[in-house]
């Protein structure tokens, strides 16, 4: 690939590469120095002979397998790099699941819900309040597949774990916010929310 | 590499064609990665007649793909600042001009190695008097910067030691700028006797930090105090303002930023470098930096050049002086 057109291309991903870094360091600050380090190592001399596009031929847009999620690798990269550079080793989800791909992933059941009149805004404000609670590690992935819309294997791709343990953050994630709105008496009567079997609550 | 690595897709199949195998079989993750389109045809197929006796099952699954688009809008999508965007905009003109220099440079050496015997190669003694002239004319210029303090050609920077530049530029004149103002400063500038200062920054960085001695120079320089900070790359840091008197008797906020030399950039010692930052100019701010005792210091400020060059020698900072 020419050297212009990878340039266009790792910088029409620079909003998304900007909110992965915002969603990972939390800090604006952080958040654009760890951008700037991603763009650093991207326009480094000799990075475009060894980028490969591993996009869909149909889909070279979207970035999905290809320029994003490869400047996604980076990111995640440089961020917990830094983290470990300063000591401040994050809590490991291995205190929750096994990291290997074999590992049983938890039979937990969706609720069920009768949809009626919503509302929404209520939803997602109490959405947007557990979703700040979560660990980096489940904010991270939640992220990359709520609002990126990346598949399993490009998350786990990104972020160099099996996809089991994708599935298992993933789970994890969804199970803190189905959590966090069946906490919530009225959206669980707005969105008649119940449990179909009792839930075991050992995490 | 393994076998994932390889394949992801077909490792994806697997596991998931895996979970179909479990006894009691695990319907909730099923009905996720069903809710995400992670199942192939056939895999649906076969979720459609495992579900078929149970009637909350659908239900299940459109909760999962309600909550799906629920994340993504309570998910904050904020846009790249354009201030970052016009950084990161330069940084690939940076690069491409790096890019050309390095392709430049190869030209030349390789031109180099081909020329002519030049005429200073012919004889010996030719050879000899070129050296000592080279020598006289070194000393000559190194001596002529050194007196004078004369900008010396600018040193090239790698692609990530320009970006550092950038972020350590815009960190300090940002720290600078809202330690200017007294409450911001009270609370982080704690310590306002230098000395006590200099011991306590000593003693973090486990190497000696030299300070200008106030006492004898009250008429051009006043400590207004120091405490933590965080510059980037570096793991302590200090923050340290003066307010210096320029010639009219006016008082300008002077911040140092004391660390151990993160190495990141090229700096000699007995140098000192005035630092590119686009932050800084744009700010009307002069940014130094020269590392002495293994201790890198920041000077930035908005005084002129000559209060500038003051508090350098104040800080007895070298005066041999480069652009970076």
């Amino acid at each position: 690939m020419e050297r212009d057109k990878f340039e266009q291309l790792a910088l029409e991903h620079l909003d998304a590469v900007y909110r992965m870094a915002l969603h990972l360091a939390r800090k604006p600050e952080e958040a654009e120095e760890l951008v700037q380090e991603v763009y650093a190592r991207a326009f480094r001399s000799g990075t475009i002979e060894r980028f490969e596009d591993k996009s869909a031929p149909d889909d070279m847009l979207s970035g999905s397998g290809g320029m994003r999620s490869w400047l996604f690798a980076i990111c995640h990269n440089v961020f917990y790099t830094r983290i470990k550079k300063q000591s401040r080793q994050p809590t490991s989800v291995d205190s929750f699941y096994d990291e290997s791909s074999t590992e049983s992933l938890p039979d937990e059941a969706p609720p069920v819900w009768n949809q009626g009149d919503l509302n929404w805004e209520h939803v997602d404000g109490r959405l947007k309040s557990a979703i700040d609670d979560l660990k980096d590690e489940y904010r991270e992935v939640l992220m990359l597949w709520g609002v990126d819309g990346l598949k399993y294997r490009e998350i786990a791709e990104i972020i160099e774990v099996p996809i089991g343990t994708v599935m298992s953050r993933l789970h994890r994630a969804r199970k803190l916010l189905a959590d966090s709105l069946m906490g919530d008496e009225d959206i669980v009567n707005e969105l008649g929310l119940r449990f179909h079997q009792a839930t075991p609550e050992a995490e | 590499m393994s076998n994932e690595q390889q394949h992801p897709e077909h490792a994806q199949e697997a596991f998931l064609d895996a979970l179909f195998e479990e006894s009691p079989i695990n319907l909730a993750a099923l009905l996720r990665a069903c809710a995400d389109g992670e199942l192939n045809e056939q895999q649906c197929e076969r979720l459609k007649k495992v579900i078929a006796d149970r009637p909350e099952a659908p239900s299940q699954h459109d909760f999962e793909q309600a909550l799906r688009g629920c994340c993504s809008r309570a998910m904050d999508k904020p846009q790249c600042p354009k201030a970052l965007r016009d950084r990161v905009t330069s940084m690939a003109a940076t690069a491409v001009a790096a890019d050309q220099d390095a392709y430049a440079q190869q030209i030349e050496d390789s031109n180099s190695t081909t020329r002519n015997r030049s005429f200073w190669a012919r004889t010996p003694a030719m050879g000899i008097a070129a050296a000592v002239l080279l020598s006289v004319a070194g000393v000559l210029v190194w001596q002529s910067a050194s007196i004078f303090g004369v900008l010396s050609p600018s040193t090239p920077l790698n692609i990530e030691q320009a970006s550092y530049s950038e972020r350590v530029g815009q960190f300090v004149l940002g720290e600078h700028k809202r330690c200017c103002n007294d409450d911001a400063a009270e609370a982080k500038l704690i310590q306002h006797d230098i000395s006590q200062a200099s011991a306590y920054f000593s003693q973090q960085f486990e190497r000696p930090v030299r300070l200008p001695q106030m006492e004898e120079n009250q008429e051009q320089i006043r400590f207004y105090g120091g405490g933590d900070c965080h510059v980037p790359e570096t793991i302590q840091s200090g923050h340290l303002r003066f307010d210096a008197i320029d010639p009219n008797g006016e008082a300008i906020s002077v911040s140092l930023f004391i660390a151990p030399d993160p190495g990141v950039l090229p700096l000699e010692e007995g140098v000192t470098y005035r630092l590119s930052s686009s932050a800084c100019d744009a700010a009307g701010a002069r940014l130094f930096v020269w590392v002495s005792g293994g201790v890198q210091y920041l000077l930035v400020s908005e005084a002129s050049d000559k209060t500038c060059g003051d508090v350098r020698d104040l800080m007895d900072a070298p005066r041999r002086i480069k652009q970076i």
